[in-house]
């Protein structure tokens, strides 16, 4: 899905390359708080989901071509981060929800159907 | 040979990546492919922080030769105590303000392992730390996730040559004499015979194993059952029918109660769960059929052979996988697997956190068998109430739902899918053993036999499909050289040599066919093409 498609459903404010989110295709999404885990799960087609706000976040997208980056609680960005992504192309949006809302709504959009559907 | 360093600063924090970020760019520009790309940077950005979190300075020293990035990072930081308390996930020494910046979670070495063809860690404390790490690039996809999980004896091997008929992806050979120098491909009495499995092009199906009759390929599993003591159990359905017509599933439930396992839990659920899943996404999925990643072996074959056919796999973990991720979380458990597939999508991909041990079916039936056997008298009727007998597994089949099972059978039916004409096929079940995970080698029972016993039985709350984090990736399996233009002249070459030699296919040699003996030649994966037609 695209990632201005997915910012529109999500309600969330596109900060930063929002030119280049007609084009980017995400395809899953991880949400953590730590930078290993952001890493180890990062791909082409992984928007990454944070209350994290610095810089860091835009090296991880960078290193492992994440083309997008989804702040939580409607935080801002710092400076330096937003910079970054500015600078490498990264696709920063701010989403005003909270962690599980966003993430529920970024499951409804990705995937088809609720994967944790009990038996 | 290139190699470059770089110098990290510790506390830095401003640049931690930078210098990772400038080997990626050489990667690319050398033209390493993207997934070995990836596990080095992943590993590379790891050890850089390290240096930033825990040291002064650093340096990051890296190796590209034809096949491997070798990458040295040393730092003056305090040192590692107890370096395997370091390696724990979770473990981390790192100061609150890095934490803060989301550093610190004690997964960076384990990370690092993870990614890595080869890890070593030294460290003194006072002195430093030096971290080493190799990763292949010849065999990425493979290297990573497998590990074989054939177990080859060679000492048992009769040099009989079955194996590498059934091999689907010939990629077994019998070599004469050791492995190590292999060199002539005549059979020589006396010689001892030894298998070699060419891991690149294995999708861990057991074809092998089940033909083997003297037991030199087995799968690579525990050989004792572990301490049952506080673990959990985990079970493929199919071994709760492996014990004769008299014996029910509730009988065998019972006797492994007696093992002291703190809970024994069956894969059948995950497995209804997984098959419901991979329904419901068809409903919405653009590529159609979509294929049911039930068999990790089938995965396997996808990833090497079909790579066109990936998108049509649906994005969830197999069962057992799927099961265990979420079972090793509770505790260790104790896992049998049916098959070398499974344990290898087990140990090498999906569930990274996973502390258990796996073991053969063999080596639960042995122990519980005593326990069974008192079973015998026991009737239905006094068994717990909430394990109904009921319809055969496979009733919620729905319509639009083909099931393939055995691996030549998978094999044209994906090339029919491969050529558009499966349109009337909605989700397709495949499965490398024949009659499914029932008709394994590792299980006593005749599969039909046992197939025909299994009941669906009460489901399982807890199971569900889990969605893969990571995508399925093509392997480079079949590919002759990472450089295009080599790999069509080493294919020319081939194809020359392969005009020399018989064309009757007849393995004596070792290698399965004659195209892959001339494969073998021109890869220098043997000195020459001797041809026993040819040459005597």
């Amino acid at each position: 899905m695209k990632l201005s498609e997915l910012a529109d459903k999500l309600g969330a404010q596109i900060v930063a390359n929002a030119e280049k989110a007609d084009e980017a295709q995400v395809e899953r999404f991880h949400v953590s708080d730590r930078i290993s885990d952001l890493l180890n799960s990062a791909s082409e087609e992984t928007l990454l989901v944070t209350g994290l706000v610095n810089v860091h976040l835009a090296r991880v997208a960078e290193l492992m071509d994440a083309p997008g980056i989804c702040l939580l609680d409607g935080l801002a960005p710092d400076a330096p981060l937003l910079h970054a992504a500015l600078r490498r192309g990264i696709v920063l949006m701010i989403s005003e929800s909270g962690r599980e809302e966003t993430a529920g709504l970024l499951r409804a959009c990705l995937l088809e159907e609720p994967p944790e559907e009990a038996v | 040979m290139k190699s470059c360093s770089y110098r990290i600063s510790g506390g830095d924090y401003a640049n931690a990546g930078a210098a990772s970020s400038d080997l990626k760019g050489v990667l690319k520009r050398i033209g390493v492919e993207p997934a070995a790309i990836r596990r080095t940077i992943i590993a590379a950005y790891e050890a850089e922080t390290n240096v930033v979190i825990h040291a002064s300075r650093g340096e990051m020293r890296v190796t590209i030769e034809p096949g491997r990035i070798d990458v040295e990072v040393d730092d003056d930081g305090p040192g590692i105590p107890d370096i395997a308390q370091a390696m724990k996930e979770g473990f981390s020494t790192a100061p609150a303000a890095a934490r803060e910046l989301g550093f610190g979670a004690g997964m960076g070495l384990p990370n690092i392992r993870k990614s890595s063809d080869r890890f070593v860690l030294e460290s003194t404390v006072g002195q430093g730390t030096r971290l080493r790490f190799t990763v292949h690039l010849k065999s990425h996809a493979v290297t990573a996730a497998a590990w074989t999980g054939v177990r080859i004896s060679p000492e048992r091997c009769t040099g009989c040559l079955r194996c590498l008929r059934v091999c689907p992806t010939q990629a077994l050979r019998v070599r004469r004499g050791p492995v190590a120098s292999a060199g002539t491909a005549r059979p020589s009495a006396g010689v001892p015979h030894a298998q070699e499995i060419l891991e690149h092009l294995c999708i861990h199906c057991a074809e092998c194993i089940a033909e083997c009759k003297p037991g030199a390929l087995a799968m690579s599993a525990a050989a004792e059952l572990p301490d049952p003591k506080g673990r959990s159990l985990v079970i493929p359905s199919s071994f709760l029918y492996q014990f004769g017509a008299g014996i029910g599933p509730e009988n065998v439930l019972r006797a492994l109660s007696g093992l002291e396992f703190s809970e024994v839990r069956e894969l059948g659920p995950w497995h209804e769960a997984l098959r419901r899943a991979t329904e419901a996404f068809a409903a919405h999925a653009k590529a159609l059929p979509v294929i049911s990643p039930a068999c990790p072996a089938v995965v396997n074959l996808i990833e090497m052979r079909f790579p066109s056919l990936i998108r049509h796999l649906a994005p969830f973990l197999s069962s057992i996988e799927a099961a265990c991720r979420d079972w090793a979380a509770a505790g260790k458990s104790v896992i049998v697997a049916s098959c070398p597939s499974e344990c290898a999508a087990l140990l090498g991909r999906a569930t990274e956190r996973l502390e258990a041990d796996i073991i053969p079916p063999a080596l639960l039936a042995q122990k519980v068998m005593p326990l069974v056997a008192a079973q015998r008298g026991a009737k239905s009727a006094d068994v717990s109430p909430d394990l109904p007998a009921g319809a055969a597994i496979t009733t919620s089949a729905a319509e639009g739902l083909l099931e393939v099972t055995g691996v030549h059978h998978v094999m044209r039916v994906l090339e029919a899918v491969e050529n558009g004409w499966l349109a009337d096929v909605r989700v397709l079940e495949l499965f490398a053993c024949d009659q499914g995970c029932f008709g394994s080698p590792l299980l006593k029972e005749d599969a039909f036999i046992s197939r025909r016993r299994a009941r669906s039985r009460t489901a399982a709350k807890e199971a569900r499909a889990v969605r893969r984090e990571k995508p399925f990736t093509a392997r480079a399996g079949l590919r002759l050289d990472e450089d295009m233009a080599k790999a069509i002249a080493k294919l020319a070459e081939i194809e020359k040599l392969r005009r020399t030699l018989p064309g009757k296919d007849c393995a004596l040699c070792g290698a399965p066919t004659c195209d892959a003996l001339a494969e073998d030649a021109v890869l220098g994966r043997i000195p020459a093409a001797n041809c026993v037609h040819i040459h005597g």
